[in-house]
């Protein structure tokens, strides 16, 4: 079926409305004046050579209002065909600015020659275009981020090859060899975060939302990270506490949770202490005893590749960023904040 | 040579550590800009191999400090960021050059060694003053037309002689640009190396200066 055309449908509408205005005068005229008229020659005059008169009178009269009718619709049908199309004038030449764009071109339409009717089409453009902007800046950010951060580790295996290729003795040797496999395992965990937040981020979620018990995800997650807290010597532990349960995604709260503890686990020096709490309704505390964040730094937390001093360990920088944005899709809230004995307190509350 | 490297990596730093020491430097490595500030205070670094993302003081904050400082050590800025923003970025705060990460050794040694020949104003890669002929690229020494074997630490006292030709040059400016910090040195270090080096070159080569230091003339004539 063909598309509908606007001004078609216009000519239609006012032509059609004109006639039938026309028309509907003409005939009432038309009836009334022949009324009238009846009634004036059967009083005064009853001639046949008078009634004929009236007739031929009445008869110009319908002629008079139909003729002009007959001559003004197709000028009128004229008027309007040019009118209309000078009228969608506007909406071609930013048709023709569309076809003439090229992707990367998202500057805002000129708007402010365009009629009050299609302005406000206009303006919502350019708002669209300013929000793709910022979008793909946001992406090319990211993009240029990842690039540096991959750079760095592979810098790493580059850097510590070409020391094992050149050492004079084995204990060089080994020391570059030991260096270059943690930096092999580094790039492997950075582009696995990068790979996760970049699946978290086209919202990309498998299953569906179910009962969540997270007493039992934070155990889980703690007897996962508990090997490498006891090589630190760390004193880890989950709180005793209540059961908690929310609506979500187990796998992703779990990951949550692993990037919090391993976190705690990663920047507390030896000797020191990781504390899980679960509390109802739904709420998950890490707790550590390492060096703390900043109160200035705490808002930025979160972003990525954002990492703080140095502190001996080298994390992707993304660990925070996934669990924002895992809380982001279970619509829970995040907070950062001191510990009561320094340190780093994380809670997230589920809703 | 002592170069100073700042790197935040520890597996980084370390492997630019070793890998510089392989190439014949004696590198020193700190892990933040503060730190660096105060390890160049003592101005015996030949050279400074600075990465950018630093904590605590950025690398460009910290060369602007260095440069407004009036230091002039050569700065090579080694950084993950390949942007050319980022590259006439670190040139223009006052670095002398550039290398992105990842890199090659031999193209770092070789960009350091002709950062500090320029920073003491020499053309040639080869160093050559009073019949005896240097070079930083293979560590080798001539004594007219002659190979001499030298062990690594003479090596370096007599680079910086010659680098310095015509200058003297105090024991302890000696010490400073060729000994590591913890490096275990006996306080009569630089005049055994002398000694040594006059034995195995030619005893009138390197001139003492009583009280002040030692001193390797020019090109004679």
């Amino acid at each position: 079926m063909a598309r509908p055309s606007l001004r078609r449908r216009l000519l239609a509408l006012i032509l059609g409305l004109t006639a039938l205005a026309w028309l509907a005068v003409g005939i009432s005229a038309y009836v009334e004046v022949r009324h009238e008229a009846r009634e004036l020659f059967e009083e005064h005059f009853s001639s046949a050579e008078a009634r004929h008169a009236r007739d031929e009178i009445v008869e110009s009269l319908g002629d008079a209002l139909l003729w002009p009718l007959a001559a003004a619709l197709p000028a009128l049908a004229l008027a309007i065909w040019l009118g209309v199309g000078s009228g969608l004038r506007p909406l071609r030449e930013l048709r023709a600015q569309l076809a003439r764009r090229g992707v990367a071109d998202l500057s805002p339409f000129d708007n402010s020659r365009t009629p009050r009717e299609i302005e406000p089409l206009v303006a919502e453009l350019n708002r669209l275009f300013g929000r793709i902007e910022e979008a793909l800046q946001r992406e090319r950010r990211l993009t240029a981020d990842a690039a540096h951060e991959l750079r760095t580790p592979l810098a790493v295996l580059s850097t510590q090859a070409q020391v094992a290729r050149r050492a004079s003795s084995d204990a060089v040797r080994d020391e570059a060899l030991d260096a270059l496999v943690a930096g092999a395992g580094r790039a492997a965990r950075l582009i696995e975060q990068m790979l996760t937040l970049a699946r978290l981020e086209s919202g990309q979620v498998e299953g569906a939302p179910q009962r969540v018990d997270l007493r039992r995800l934070a155990r889980d997650a703690l007897a996962e990270l508990a090997p490498r807290a006891l090589e630190k010597n760390l004193d880890v532990a989950l709180e005793d506490g209540p059961a908690a349960e929310t609506d979500g995604y187990p796998g992703l709260i779990a990951v949550l949770l692993r990037n919090l503890v391993d976190n705690a686990v990663r920047y507390t020096p030896a000797g020191g202490r990781v504390r899980v709490a679960v509390r109802a309704p739904a709420e998950l505390e890490v707790l550590d005893s390492g060096p703390g964040v900043p109160a200035a730094e705490l808002p930025r937390l979160g972003e990525r590749f954002h990492r703080l001093a140095p502190q001996g360990e080298s994390g992707s920088g993304l660990g925070l960023s996934i669990v924002l944005r895992i809380a982001e899709l279970h619509r829970a809230r995040v907070r950062f904040a001191s510990g009561p004995q320094g340190g780093l307190a994380v809670t997230v509350l589920f809703t | 040579m002592r170069i100073l490297v700042v790197e935040d990596d520890p597996l980084l730093g370390r492997g630019v550590q070793a890998g510089l020491e392989q190439a014949g430097f004696a590198p020193d490595w700190v892990r933040d800009g503060i730190a660096a500030g105060t390890a160049l205070g003592a101005g015996e670094y030949a050279a400074v191999v600075l990465d950018l993302g630093l904590p605590r003081l950025e690398g460009l904050e910290l060369l602007r400090k260095l440069r407004g400082a009036g230091d002039r050590t050569p700065v090579l800025i080694l950084s993950a960021r390949d942007a050319l923003e980022d590259r006439v970025k670190g040139l223009d705060a006052g670095a002398d050059d550039y290398v992105v990460k990842p890199f090659q050794f031999d193209e770092l040694a070789a960009r350091l060694r002709a950062l500090v020949r320029r920073a003491h104003g020499e053309a040639a890669p080869v160093l050559s003053a009073a019949g005896v002929i240097l070079d930083p690229g293979t560590r080798t020494v001539a004594w007219q037309g002659r190979q001499v074997d030298l062990p690594a630490r003479e090596f370096d006292v007599l680079h910086e002689l010659m680098l310095n030709a015509g200058r003297v040059l105090s024991r302890e400016h000696l010490q400073g640009r060729v000994y590591r910090w913890g490096e275990e040195v006996e306080s009569n270090a630089i005049d055994v190396h002398i000694h040594h080096l006059r034995r195995k070159l030619a005893p009138a080569l390197i001139r003492t200066i009583r009280g002040v230091g030692y001193l390797m003339p020019r090109e004679p004539g």
